[in-house]
């Protein structure tokens, strides 16, 4: 155990470089206890930040291999050591979000306020959905990403009296939107 | 009033899907497609795979042995007004399990079977309590239509009771249809005590005490070893007056000698290049003195003598050349296995009689990779996970093949033929030989074996999947699986690290070393295995018990972790 431990503490030192060699070489005798304490933190650290990665974006990994790096790895808190250690990874070209939602929110989702409009990207990119209050009449509209040419679009029900905002959003394969609103 | 508006974004579809409560339903379901629907509910009830009595190998008790105890538990279970639960207490090896399945057939048979779980600690599902009670309502559900219309609805309405405590899964998943239902019904649960159960009470049996004044018209048989947490389970004051015992190894001596003896008769008569008039008489009675009651022993030798190439008699005389041993060992429970375990270590010698610390040492690491591992492994697999030839670790296998349940395909899983030989090979002080004792280190060596073979094997998208797909929408998911490699010792090694870690000090730091390289190079791609394999809860399960292991090694850190959970 003292061997193994010294080891991995003169392991440590070696990336100082002010350090001679003559310096490592006396540390050898440090209490293996301690250096076992420098491994472990920080590997502590990062299980509890991974667990909370896999837990919050369960249904995505569940249910898609590729979406760990679309969707869950891009979604994850810059400041979270997956991100740190593994945001290389994610495919930094989906920007998903065009208006309207937190960090923490699904990036296929979208809210506006009443008289105001929101849009968002299908998560595989090649949609824009757009949706816009105006007038006692809601749009809501489906563009191609590329061209902006639109796909299709829908007025919905003339609706007396919206208290509250509407919200975009895609479903995970991108074959399905859905508009909510509070009426 | 909340309006939800679906769209299918398909290019050249245009098309309102659905208003909510308020126009129309887009899908009208037929009669077909809710059947199917409520199907498709069932068969996802997460449950124990091939628990029930039909699957595997096990055999029923020879014809004309066993007599009496199957006919007193027969009787019980046509008897209604008797007590609900019927528990068979024996030490290991004295054929439970063996009865638990001819009563399971016969029940069946008599059309009275409703639901048989056994419990198996070689299977991960199969040692899980939270499995017991929906496979067994899945088998119910099965078998009785009425129970079934009853349970979908209940697994509809809240579809994650799978990850309740078995109180709440008591409740719903057998209580509330049955008593709907009025079933009369018997429910066979075999080795309770290979469970993982680390209640001074058993978790499970404590459920049943507080429902059985509830449960209508239905029979429990079940059957363990005498272990406290079970003993105090069964005489607990919420079980105690609903339960019948019969203690198996308190039937008479005579009995069970004249049982084991018909036994071997019949199976040694079986075997080809015997010898004329052999076994004779005296084989028999020393057999059957070694096997002194213990039916397992008897499965054993009539394992061991049944060899390809070397002629059984022979190989008799390598067991009763071995002491026979009557000695008193300091401990009652050592003594009561004494012969089992001679018996044991005869098949090694036997097998291993080349006495060369390296092969040794290979031979320890092939069987550790047969007896403590949470999912049977096939020789192939094997060989992967261990990195040893495959010739190698097949030919080893084959050496002690009469201990094992091995199948001439090489990827098939192998596993131990019985628990007793699990007990014996992994307590040192059962197995006195230190050439074949499986100690705690080869846990240790299967975790770094298994985070060895991931950090070489996984990679990013290793099943090709198309870009942004779901796992369902890629119909050949399957074969991208099987060409991937990742079937046999990856998806073991993916699924189970977790299961070999155990803190040793003087091995802590070779420990953390792999598991920080695992988690810093290799964390995404394993997840991305465990969702192309649907076992995603496999990597919450992994990482809390990283957590509490660290924290074990370190346990100052348990107080972070347990502010961690808040």
């Amino acid at each position: 155990m003292a061997e193994r431990g010294a080891s991995g503490f003169v392991a440590c030192l070696h990336g100082l470089s002010i350090l001679t060699q003559s310096q490592i070489q006396v540390s050898i005798d440090i209490d293996p206890l301690f250096t076992t304490a420098i491994d472990i933190d920080p590997l502590f650290k990062t299980a509890i930040d991974f667990l909370r990665f896999v837990t919050t974006f369960f249904e995505v990994i569940s249910q898609s291999g590729p979406h760990i790096y679309h969707s869950a790895l891009q979604l994850a808190s810059p400041s979270s050591a997956i991100w740190e250690l593994y945001s290389h990874q994610s495919c930094f070209a989906m920007s998903k979000v065009m208006n309207g939602i937190t960090s923490l929110e699904d990036s296929c989702m979208a809210s506006a306020k009443v008289n105001s409009s929101c849009g968002v990207w299908s998560p595989c990119g090649r949609f824009i959905a757009a949706y816009m209050y105006a007038r006692e009449i809601i749009n809501v509209g489906v563009r191609d990403g590329n061209t902006l040419e639109i796909i299709s679009t829908l007025e919905l029900p003339a609706v007396d009296s919206i208290r509250w905002h509407g919200s975009l959003a895609f479903s995970l394969d991108g074959r399905l939107l859905a508009c909510c609103y509070f009426v | 009033m909340f309006l939800v508006v679906l769209f299918d974004c398909t290019p050249d579809v245009n098309l309102l899907l659905q208003n909510t409560g308020q126009t129309r339903s887009y899908l009208p379901l037929t009669y077909a497609h809710r059947k199917i629907a409520a199907l498709s509910v069932l068969n996802q009830c997460r449950r124990a795979q091939g628990a029930g009595y039909q699957h595997g190998d096990r055999q029923g008790c020879l014809k004309g042995t066993r007599e009496s105890v199957l006919n007193e538990i027969e009787d019980w279970t046509e008897d209604f007004s008797t007590s609900p639960v019927f528990w068979l207490n024996g030490l290991a090896g004295t054929g439970k399990s063996t009865i638990a399945q001819t009563i399971a057939e016969r029940v069946f048979a008599n059309g009275r079977l409703g639901a048989s779980f056994f419990c198996s600690r070689a299977f991960e599902d199969r040692s899980d309590l939270r499995l017991i009670f929906p496979t067994v309502a899945f088998q119910l559900a099965q078998k009785y239509p009425g129970f079934r219309s009853l349970l979908i609805p209940l697994l509809q309405s809240n579809p994650d009771i799978f990850r309740e405590s078995l109180h709440n899964q008591m409740q719903e998943f057998l209580l509330k249809p049955l008593l709907s239902a009025n079933i009369s019904t018997v429910i066979v649960i075999d080795a309770l005590d290979e469970c993982k159960d680390e209640e001074p009470e058993s978790a499970v049996l404590l459920v049943l005490g507080k429902s059985m004044s509830k449960v209508p018209r239905v029979k429990f048989f079940i059957t363990s070893r005498p272990e406290t947490h079970i003993t105090s389970g069964f005489r607990g004051p919420l079980l105690k007056e609903w339960t019948e015992t019969f203690i198996l190894h308190h039937v008479e001596p005579r009995i069970v000698h004249s049982d084991i003896r018909l036994f071997f008769k019949h199976e040694l008569s079986k075997l080809t290049r015997r010898p004329k008039d052999w076994p004779t008489d005296e084989h028999l009675d020393s057999l059957c003195r070694r096997a002194d009651g213990f039916f397992v022993y008897a499965v054993a030798t009539v394992n061991f003598l049944k060899h390809k190439f070397k002629r059984p008699s022979d190989r008799l005389d390598v067991i009763t050349k071995s002491p026979e041993s009557t000695a008193y060992e300091g401990k009652a429970e050592l003594k009561v296995y004494t012969n089992l375990d001679s018996l044991y270590t005869s098949i090694f010698q036997a097998a291993f009689c080349k006495n060369d610390p390296e092969d040794d040492a290979i031979v320890r690491s092939v069987l550790s990779a047969v007896v403590l591992v949470t999912n049977p492994l096939s020789p192939s697999a094997i060989a992967t996970l261990m990195d040893f030839e495959r010739d190698v670790v097949l030919s080893l296998l084959e050496l002690v093949q009469s201990l094992l349940v091995l199948h001439d395909d090489i990827n098939h899983p192998v596993r131990p033929f019985h628990k007793s030989f699990l007990d014996f090979i992994i307590d040192p002080t059962r197995c006195s030989n230190p050439r074949f004792y499986i100690s705690p280190d080869y846990q240790i060596e299967l975790f770094l074996r298994c985070l060895e073979l991931m950090d070489k094997s996984l990679k990013k998208n290793i099943c090709s999947m198309p870009g942004y797909a779901l796992n369902s929408e890629v119909e050949d998911l399957q074969s991208r699986i099987e060409e991937s490699g990742i079937r046999g010792a990856l998806e073991y090694a993916c699924r189970s690290w977790h299961n070999h870690l155990i803190v040793k000090a003087d091995r802590t730091a070779d420990m953390v070393s792999a598991l920080r390289h695992f988690l810093e190079e290799k964390f995404l791609f394993w997840l991305e295995v465990l969702s192309v394999l649907g076992a995603v809860g496999d990597a919450v399960r992994a990482l809390n018990v990283t957590i509490q292991w660290l924290s074990e090694v370190r346990p100052d850190l348990w107080l972070v972790y347990m502010v961690s959970q808040y």
